[in-house]
């Protein structure tokens, strides 16, 4: 389809020449994936002529006759020339293949108009048992919260949970667990992921308000191909430290008018050991994945996307917390249409509907009755149901206009039994059912002002409507907000805006700033006597919270050469009505430290900055590496915030050929000294570690991995980690990935 | 189809009027009352009714007088009761406040009695009436016999010795708690001092304090309501129950600076 409109241009533009000049007609695509790059910037050398590449990644340029340079730049790829040489009257025809390099931030991204592919991420994930948390904590700013070897929980520059804005495939879902042990992240496995669009605080709301940031986790999908072809592929691998094993298969049948994929993952863990050769009691766990999708072209310009995703997660160990997880299980399913070009005007739309349920229990009768004595039964669950419907209005990649309606549902309930030994049994309602609407409406505007400058502004606006329908929770609530009737209305207003500007042809600069606001979680709102094992303390949720509110100015720098890219962000955050627990009472309770309640904490601050380098020094080796810092504090409170990442450290070296390739990472974080006292932090010690991973290509279709991670043995955790449970020891893995690649096609 | 979904709604609507009027046909007073006895002396009809069932504790009662002649509802009449229960070996009263003299806009006598024994193997309870109707200037006798009072565990002494070194022996009971419910959940409790076996007066000088406990988790509570003193010996309070299961409550009384000690419920639910 891309080559036809190429044709057309050619076509409809051929006849109206001007004498003296001839034109180049090209596109820029991705490397990779072959996707068109919208927005990509064309320049000519030496000239100040330029434009940037449409919605389908082309462009026409008009030239004087003679030699030229063109080169093409975008963020997030290595740039290009290409020399030309231009007859009067005559059409030359180019086309741009761009290298991603890293994975982008998405407001940088969009931005530019198109997402970058996951091309790092296929590195990775073919090289062991990676999970869907391993591949986010590679991005730039991205913390993982640990609780146990699963299910770990993203953090974007120290800001996690209600912060964040987590969807899959645009789709809106919440974690069932009144403990956190289950974020939307872990429901997704690392196989079915295509790419990680992620957005810092509030430069990204298309997906929904937010201050901290958000994440759209896009999943595979399925494919046409001119010819009916069926793909297939299985994977197996072993880790030796915690005896982990994962098999993985995934199936495409492509076709001219369709595409069918399904895939799976079944793993299995036990507990591991940590560098002292201590087995860390309940970190194993077994957790099976499934994704169906199902893709038709309606006509020449729509088709139709049908996706199911089923995750069953068993007896997954929380070394951190007072109990495990019986079970944690998801289901998701999505429809959506889209199409292209319906009207001049219309460039895109997309129309989506979707729902899903999840549901969580939490099982502690594999404990010997740690907890006071006492078994207990924790189930929650959450059931969400929403629709978007996207629109692309404009007329060429200069000047677009980006619309979405959103609408969700939510409902999440979660309760607590306890059962002491001959007495009655103890009931509470957890999350007294709440309900919560949202509709909001997004638009964007983004406009290339001349090919150095690009603006971007975003605006959104949110109504939610929220209330506990739960009676005995209702109840219990009134204990403390006897004249609230636990129901709100809010109105929520972010906007954000981004100048881009390409200093030179290698270097862009971008000045953003941003104004973001989030709803209360059902915690925070409606929570009710939530234990935290990290202070120990018991939550109470304030319905009378505020809405938290964010301002956040950002500078990033980026510098691109054939050989590599570099990275400078700075950035400050200031909240109002930042949502924090203070301590009510210290003494009520035997079994825990006290009770605090979700409270407007007042003015809470976060800043710094993130360094990348990535850079080929020759056609075999590559060196990647970044520096994270930051700082945070709470005004009111006289304290750092809790659970910011102290400085950070990563690098990677790989040696690349064709068959094989080899790399050698590590990853450190300095001492945390600076840590929040009304959360009960304790410093956290330095730590550097050090993996080591291959991959060979010992047949066609035939793949091996190996690897060692924590080759040193470092006996370490870091400092989100909960209970300060050391991380695995020592271990080797091995995987091996077979497919009829070759024989197939 | 259409058709169907009108008629639906035409009989949804219609059974939703006729509930209506039905519920605002006259509201029979006694109707929500247990009627506990009747009783008639020269030409007046004494019926005597309460909340629920007699039960050890607070219990309102109340008494519909109708004169049998004009089938009368008398509103201005003079009562008085005593309640006995008449033992093996003794006989006793306990505390009653009320009638007032005037009935309330029903029609009926509103008084209040704390039982503080069972019916049963050990004794009966009865209750002799003294009416003076004002209207007619008459003067009436009933006894209510053999009342059935059930036991409940919400009776307690509050035992303590004055300034004398003289014995004294609070009643206690704690009310409202027999459907108890997590949150916050209104309570009254009564205090009457043991005179004799037959005087029972209340004591309004009181302060009182709560603090339930769940001794299976070792916490107690927030947001509960210390019960102060309202009238006719009751104290009014509440206790918040943040969860269900197995409750203490204990309330600490002191008069002036003295505390006089403590009583402890346990409610189970
Ligand atoms: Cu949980
Ligand atoms: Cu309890």
């Amino acid at each position: 389809m891309q080559l036809i409109s190429k044709f057309l241009i050619i076509l409809i533009l051929g006849g109206s020449l001007v004498a003296q000049t001839g034109m180049v007609v090209g596109q820029v695509v991705d490397r990779s994936t072959g996707l068109p790059l919208v927005g990509a910037n064309i320049m000519v050398q030496a000239s100040n002529l330029g434009t940037a590449a449409d919605l389908e990644g082309l462009f026409i340029i008009m030239l004087p006759e003679g030699n030229a340079i063109i080169s093409c730049s975008m963020i997030g790829y290595a740039p290009v020339t290409h020399p030309v040489s231009v007859i009067t009257g005559e059409t030359r025809d180019l086309t741009f293949e761009l290298k991603p390099v890293t994975i982008e931030s998405k407001h940088f991204v969009t931005v530019q108009g198109e997402k970058t592919s996951g091309h790092m991420l296929g590195h990775l994930q073919q090289t062991n048992l990676s999970t869907t948390e391993n591949l986010i904590s590679m991005i730039e700013g991205v913390s993982l919260i640990a609780r146990g070897s699963y299910a770990q929980e993203p953090s974007i520059r120290g800001m996690s949970g209600g912060r964040m804005n987590v969807t899959i495939n645009g789709m809106k879902s919440f974690g069932a667990c009144t403990d956190r042990m289950d974020p939307i992240t872990s429901y997704v496995e690392a196989d079915a992921l295509n790419s990680i669009e992620i957005g810092k605080g509030a430069l990204s709301i298309q997906h929904g308000s937010t201050v901290g940031g958000s994440l759209n986790l896009t999943m595979n999908q399925p494919k046409y191909a001119s010819q009916q072809s069926t793909h297939w592929q299985i994977k197996g691998g072993l880790d030796h430290g915690s005896r982990e094993r994962k098999f993985s298969f995934s199936w495409n049948r492509t076709s001219p008018g369709s595409g069918l994929s399904l895939s799976g993952a079944y793993r299995k863990a036990e507990d591991y050991a940590a560098a002292d050769k201590q087995i860390v009691p309940f970190t194993g766990f077994e957790k099976m994945n499934l994704n169906f999708g199902y893709k038709k072209r309606l006509n020449q310009k729509s088709q139709l996307l049908f996706e199911l995703v089923s995750d069953d997660a068993y007896d997954v160990g929380y070394s951190a917390l007072p109990m495990d997880v019986g079970y944690a299980r998801l289901r998701m399913a999505g429809f959506s249409i889209n199409t292209s070009g319906i009207s001049p005007n219309i460039l895109k739309a997309e129309w989506k509907v979707y729902g899903n349920a999840i549901d969580h229990w939490m099982d502690d009768s594999k404990r010997e009755l740690l907890f006071m004595d006492m078994h207990m039964d924790m189930p929650g669950f959450t059931r969400t149901a929403g629709s978007y419907i996207d629109l692309l209005l404009g007329k060429s990649a200069q000047s677009l206009l980006k619309l979405r309606s959103d609408f969700y549902w939510t409902s999440s309930y979660a309760d607590m039994v306890m059962y002491p030994e001959g007495s009655s049994p103890m009931e509470m309602v957890t999350w007294p059912g709440v309900e919560r609407w949202n509709m909001g409406q997004f638009m964007e505007y983004q406009s290339i002002i001349i090919p150095k400058i690009n603006v971007n502004l975003s605006l959104r606006y949110d109504l939610f409507h929220s209330m506990a329908t739960n009676e005995m929770g209702q109840d219990e609530l009134h204990i403390f907000y006897p004249d609230n009737d636990l129901e709100r209305l809010d109105h929520l207003l972010s906007a954000n805006a981004h100048l881009a500007y390409n200093v030179t042809n290698n270097w862009n600069s971008v000045l953003s700033f941003a104004s973001g606001q989030r709803m209360p979680t059902v915690s925070e709102a409606y929570g009710y006597y939530l234990y935290n094992p990290v202070d120990g303390y018991l939550y109470l949720g304030n319905p009378d919270l505020p809405v938290e509110a964010s301002q956040q100015v950002e500078w990033q720098n980026s510098l691109t050469s054939s050989h590599g890219r570099m990275s400078l962000n700075l950035y400050f955050y200031k909240f109002s009505h930042y949502i924090f627990g203070q301590i009510m009472s210290e003494d009520a309770f035997s079994y825990a430290n006290g009770w605090k309640k979700y409270v407007d904490g007042g003015v809470a601050q976060i800043s710094g900055l993130e360094w990348s380098i990535l850079h080929r020094f020759s056609p075999h080796f590559i060196f990647q590496g970044g520096v994270n810092y930051e700082e945070s504090y709470l005004d009111d409170f006289q304290d750092f915030l809790p659970l910011i990442p102290p400085l950070e450290v990563h690098g990677s070296l790989t040696y690349e050929s064709r068959r094989f390739w080899v790399q050698m990472d590590t990853r450190g974080a300095a001492l945390q000294a600076n840590n929040s006292k009304v959360s009960g932090e304790n410093p956290t010690p330095a730590f550097l570690t050090l993996n080591l991973k291959g991959e060979l290509d010992l047949l066609p279709g035939l793949k091996l991995n190996l690897g060692v991670n924590n080759l040193t043995n470092q006996l370490y955790h870091e400092h989100l980690d909960w209970g300060d449970v050391y991380r695995p020891g020592r271990s080797g893995f091995i995987s091996i990935t077979l497919d009829n690649g070759i024989m197939g096609q | 189809m259409k058709l169907r979904i009108l008629l639906i709604a035409l009989a949804g609507s219609l059974i939703m009027i006729l509930g209506c009027e039905d519920s605002e046909k006259d509201i029979d007073a006694t109707e929500d009352l247990i009627l506990i006895g009747s009783a008639v002396d020269n030409e007046l009809t004494v019926d005597l009714y309460s909340d629920e069932g007699l039960k050890v504790g607070l219990n309102k009662l109340y008494f519909e007088l109708t004169d049998i002649a004009s089938e009368d509802q008398i509103t201005e009449a003079q009562i008085t009761q005593k309640p006995i229960m008449h033992m093996e070996t003794m006989n006793h009263s306990c505390p009653v406040a009320g009638p007032e003299s005037t009935s309330n806009s029903d029609g009926l006598f509103e008084s209040e009695v704390v039982f503080i024994m069972a019916s049963g193997m050990m004794g009966t309870w009865d209750d002799t009436v003294f009416v003076e109707n004002y209207d007619a200037n008459t003067f009436h006798t009933v006894v209510f016999e053999n009342l059935t009072v059930q036991e409940t565990d919400m009776k307690k002494n509050l035992v303590f010795e004055d300034a004398d070194t003289n014995q004294v022996i609070y009643i206690v009971t704690l009310n409202g708690l027999d459907d108890p419910k997590v949150g916050l959940n209104d309570l009254v409790l009564t205090v009457h001092k043991k005179q004799t076996m037959m005087s029972f007066p209340e004591v309004a000088d009181l302060s009182v304090s709560i603090n339930p406990q769940m001794p299976d988790m070792g916490h107690g509570s927030e947001g509960n309501v210390d019960p102060v003193y309202t009238e006719n010996g009751k104290y009014e309070g509440g206790v918040a129950f943040s969860m269900t299961g197995y409750w203490t409550i204990d309330f600490t009384v002191s008069q002036g600076s003295e505390e006089l000690g403590t009583v402890q419920y346990a409610v189970n639910f």
